[in-house]
């Protein structure tokens, strides 16, 4: 019963401007032309930089209580349990844009923080980009099962400490180049690790939905 | 027969996965697989013996994730040493019964990666990692091994630590293997050239690629590899891609079509193959059948004078490369300053606004007398090479400045310079032996620099044999043949020139040149320079040290390769010309579409238009002396911006394109100002220990740097000790503390602990993603700042209003 972990390179997908505006925090701002320019300056020399890398497995999913038994591992977490209620499977993830896009930022803060901040937003949206590409790839995959919104360590109750057992397990530092600092960031710095619950009923929830959220003072929200 | 002489008499085979075949005898997913050694020592030896049985000449032993971050007593799990020892032990028993295979049997000690990453990328130091690694190699040639493979690394700098590891704590011979992808790149970003030439510096015997790919994507990258080393090639594929296969992995290359390309990748130039991922005894034996009657191609010596980076290389001999030669303190007031002042960004954007100039290389040269040369070289090399992909060029007369760097440097670096003194070559050579190098030899010796071609070629003579006495080839020499001032000996260019074209004629070796000295003394000595360099050029120069900033040398450059049919079509003459005004002046390159006018400074500050507002900086100070422009112009301008920031009307993109605007409206200010006048009181800001992310704290230096305020900016991942000494030593009263996420708060609380306990009057204001007020309070911050606007109005109240400009 050992489920491969999969690689998977692809080409990065357009990110949509709104998303980029959203994390500059000018997701309600007028349009303003000197950010503008300066996004379009950024986005070439990005998209030369990202290499987008992903690793998932499937698993299958026994709920009890607050209890997730993934076969290879479990864990304990309410809100996660809720999340994969009525999931018979679940995919596991993890995804990133690669090193190079960390040294080009590291390189712009030294000459210019407003383009490394814009190539910070860029990277933020991309890889969420690339994740809903991921996402949407495995719906058409499985077109008869509904899907889950992704569930990340760190997310409600789940720990954050979750985070080593899932990337152990996707062996991603082997199949994505994704690894962990000691106070368990994700390096590089533009990278998802997530769980896509999957199941017969329930709800397909694709886009995020910030009205669902209860912090009204975010500066991301739409 | 030992293993590099079994190795050199015809194909070697290694052998295949292991974790595949543990699994189906039985390993758990989640199972260390490096426990087994221990709890099931017959079934490592079964394995192994397997393979031995099958036709490998080499069994790597079970340690490939075998390190201390992952066993130990820490982790309730058995020592590292016992575990490699197990291991070790098993592959011999395995070796020494089993029956049939190759005469000759050989162990290796497999190291694999530490799954974490270094620094800058992430928080591993360099050192750590030489260290963890050496303990590995401790404990199996302790055991007794054939040889060390280092395997399945993808990335260059953790490579390099692991070999020095090996080399420095065993005297076998090393097999290093990388990881690349479809497109021939490390994860980090090497080519295979680039790899090769750190390997072949760190005088490894052979180098590779393994996992990751199957064999019909390596038999296409293989032409490559070959290319770029003169060292035995190892290829260790996947059974191509895995597939799940009733609940069960499968990978989709069988034995049959994995033996038919392993054939032809041995027929194509590797000498060592065996298998990977997916890869079992079955799938080695049929590759041993299949390639039985191949004979692989002899090794000959490429001899390419290269340098590298962590990402690219750069090639000598194949037409002139530019060594920018600005990060240098000879005769520059700021950079002095800086170097003082320990400004590293300083530094840095020397080095980037070189490269955008055309340099091909960095000088780096920090040497004061004041100045801890050897860390602050090791530093600055370290701050380089995470903004910069250009290869650097040491240029030290410390020898233990010079091993410092070389050692930190990820890549082969170039090293300004050896001479044909006995005490230079002897301190110099044994650290290109360690470390690889490729080194400037100045032609002078003990009596001098000798004033004929003739006998400076005696000189190189000499380099070159004791160079070889250290197992130092020419490849990896460049000849300074010594610009000398031609004021003083007018003879001087003349005998420069002879002694390139001597040397290329006698020796056949490469040459650079310093080529600023030559004009020391006249007026616009820019005109007299570029004029020798196209001199030089003609003769066969391969490098340049000089200043990429300089007009009339890029004119000189151009002007070279497009006459001396080394620029296709003349395109880069065209790209490098076309957009240039006519002009005899010798400033640095001047853009002909200068920025529109704008109405005015403050303008062009508020909409945050950089070009636009030192434009109008220095049309305002024709009109108005600096005090004036700052306060009518500048600081009104920051306010309003700062205002509607604060209002909400004006977000962080706007309000940092406005700061980096005034910045440049301060710098052209400045330049009319007393360099004293400027002096505000002075913060330090840093990124808490853990922390790597820096970007908020990058948005408050800036702003509080068009506030007046001097940022001694301490960088990410910083110890709480490492602030406290800087507070104390700077006699600090504001330190400003970033953190992102909640698992780097309580290295904020440390700090600001100890800054309480250290230095009570100092005051901290702590920021980032996860703080809020809450948090503050409870660590015991003194001010919490939402945003950079806050922390400059923080510091306001701290110091009284507005630090002067």
């Amino acid at each position: 019963m050992t489920a491969p972990v999969i690689s998977v390179s692809a080409a990065l997908p357009p990110v949509a401007r709104k998303n980029i505006l959203r994390y500059l925090g000018m997701g309600r701002a007028e349009e303003d032309p000197a950010v503008a320019a300066l996004i379009d300056a950024c986005l070439p020399e990005f998209a030369l930089a990202a290499r987008c890398q992903a690793c998932y497995m499937e698993l299958p999913v026994f709920t009890k209580d607050r209890v997730i038994d993934f076969g290879a591992m479990r864990v304990e977490s309410a809100s996660l349990a809720k999340n994969l209620e009525g999931c018979q499977k679940a995919i596991l993830f993890a995804a990133t844009l690669g090193t190079q896009i960390d040294l080009q930022r590291r390189r712009a803060a030294v000459t210019s923080p407003a383009r490394a901040l814009v190539l910070d937003a860029i990277g933020s949206a991309a890889i969420e980009a690339f994740c809903d590409q991921l996402c949407s790839e495995w719906e058409e995959k499985y077109p008869d099962l509904r899907f889950r919104p992704r569930f990340s360590p760190g997310y409600g109750d789940l720990p954050l400490e979750f985070q080593k057992k899932l990337l152990e397990v996707l062996d991603s530092k082997r199949k994505a180049g994704i690894v962990l600092s000691d106070a368990l960031l994700m390096i590089p710095q533009k990278s998802v690790s997530a769980i896509v619950g999957m199941g017969h009923t329930g709800c397909t929830m694709r886009f995020h939905d910030c009205s669902a959220c209860s912090k009204k003072d975010c500066a991301f929200r739409l | 027969m030992n293993v590099m002489e079994c190795v050199k008499s015809g194909l070697f085979y290694l052998d295949g996965g292991t974790g595949t075949s543990l699994q189906a005898m039985g390993l758990v997913p989640g199972e260390l697989p490096e426990l087994w050694n221990l709890t099931h020592p017959q079934k490592i030896i079964e394995l192994a013996r397997t393979y031995f049985e099958a036709g490998s000449h080499a069994v790597l032993t079970n340690t490939f994730g075998a390190n201390s971050l992952k066993f130990g007593e820490k982790n309730g799990l058995p020592a590292l040493d016992e575990v490699v020892r197990a291991a070790v032990r098993c592959a011999k028993t395995a070796r020494d019964t089993a029956q049939g295979g190759q005469t000759n049997r050989f162990v290796g000690l497999d190291i694999g990666p530490l799954g974490r990453m270094l620094e800058p990328l992430g928080d591993l130091p360099f050192e750590t990692a030489v260290e963890l690694f050496a303990e590995v190699v401790r404990a199996g040639t302790k055991e007794g091994v054939d040889f060390i493979l280092i395997e399945t690394m993808n990335d260059a700098y953790e490579t390099k630590a692991a070999v020095l590891a090996a080399k420095e704590n065993a005297d076998l011979p090393v097999f290093v293997s990388n990881v690349y992808d479809e497109n021939a790149k490390l994860m980090t970003g090497a080519s295979p050239e680039a790899m090769a030439a750190l390997l072949e510096g760190l005088r490894v015997d052979v180098m590779g690629i393994n996992c990751s790919l199957g064999p019909d994507q390596m038999l296409q990258l293989l032409p490559r590899l070959s290319a770029s080393t003169s060292l035995p090639l190892l290829v260790k594929p996947n059974a191509g891609m895995p597939r799940s296969r009733n609940g069960k992995t499968v990978y989709d290359v069988d034995e049959d079509h994995f033996a038919a390309v392993m054939k032809q990748v041995a027929e194509q130039g590797a000498r060592i193959i065996g298998g990977c991922c997916g890869t079992t005894p079955a799938y080695i034996r049929k590759m041993v059948s299949v390639t039985a009657g191949v004979t692989p191609i002899a090794l000959t010596r490429k001899k390419r004078s290269v340098i590298s980076s962590y990402a690219q290389v750069v090639e000598f001999g194949k037409g002139p490369v530019l060594i920018g030669e600005r990060i240098n303190p000879t005769g520059k007031k700021k950079f002095k300053e800086a170097l003082r002042a320990h400004d590293i960004g300083y530094i840095l954007k020397e080095g980037i606004a070189q490269q955008e100039h055309g340099a091909e290389v960095l000088d780096v040269n920090v040497g004061l007398p004041e100045i801890d040369e050897p860390a602050m070289l090791s530093e600055c090399v370290k701050e380089l090479q995470s903004v910069t992909s250009l290869p650097l060029q040491l240029d030290t007369s410390d020898p233990k400045a010079m091993e410092r760097a070389m050692r930190i440097y990820n890549g082969k670096p170039m090293l300004n310079s050896v001479n044909g003194k006995e005490e230079s070559m002897e301190a110099v050579f044994p650290l290109v032996q360690k470390y690889g190098g490729l080194v400037v030899c100045l032609t002078l010796d003990e009596s001098g620099i000798p004033n004929t071609a003739l006998e400076r070629l005696e000189i190189a003579r000499r380099i070159l044999t004791r160079a070889a006495e250290y197992g130092i080839g020419p490849e990896d020499l460049i000849f300074d043949p010594l610009a000398m001032t031609v004021s003083s000996d007018n003879q001087a260019a003349n005998v420069t020139l002879e002694t390139v074209s001597l040397l290329k004629k006698e020796l056949g070796v490469c040459c650079s040149l310093g080529v600023s000295n030559v004009s020391f003394g006249l007026p616009n000595r820019e005109f007299v320079t570029a004029s020798f360099f196209t001199l030089a050029l003609a003769r066969g120069l391969d490098a340049a040290i000089m200043n990429p900033f300089s007009m009339e040398m890029q004119k000189a450059y151009h002007c070279y390769l497009a006459l001396s049919g080394q620029d296709p079509n003349c395109q880069r003459y065209i790209g490098f010309a076309q957009d240039l005004v006519s002009q005899v002046s010798s400033s640095a390159p001047v853009k002909s579409d200068l920025p529109e006018k704008v109405d005015g400074l403050q303008a062009s500050i508020e909409r945050g238009l950089r070009e636009e507002a030192s434009h109008a900086a220095r049309e305002a100070l024709a009109h108005a002396d600096g005090l004036a422009v700052i306060n009518e112009q500048i600081i009104p301008a920051l306010d309003v911006v700062g205002q509607g920031f604060e209002k909400k009307t004006v977000f962080l993109p706007q309000l940092l394109m406005s700061a980096e605007a005034a910045k440049a409206a301060f710098d052209e200010v400045r330049k009319t100002m007393p360099a004293a006048s400027e002096q505000g009181p002075a913060v330090i800001l840093a990124t808490v220990k853990g922390d790597i992310h820096d970007i908020g704290k990058n948005i408050v230096k800036v702003l509080m740097e068009n506030y007046g305020y001097r940022v001694i900016d301490l960088g990410r991942d910083v110890p709480p000790e490492k602030i406290l000494e800087a507070a104390v030593q700077n006699d600090i009263r504001l330190v400003g503390l970033s953190a992102l996420m909640t698992t780097t708060v309580p290295a904020m609380e440390q700090t600001a602990r100890l800054l309480r306990a250290e230095k009570p009057d100092c005051k901290v204001v702590v920021g980032g993603a996860v703080l809020t007020q809450e948090y503050a309070d409870m660590i015991g911050a003194d001010y919490y700042a939402k945003n950079a606007m806050e922390t400059v109005r923080y510091a306001e109240q701290v110091f009284g209003k507005a630090a002067d400009q």
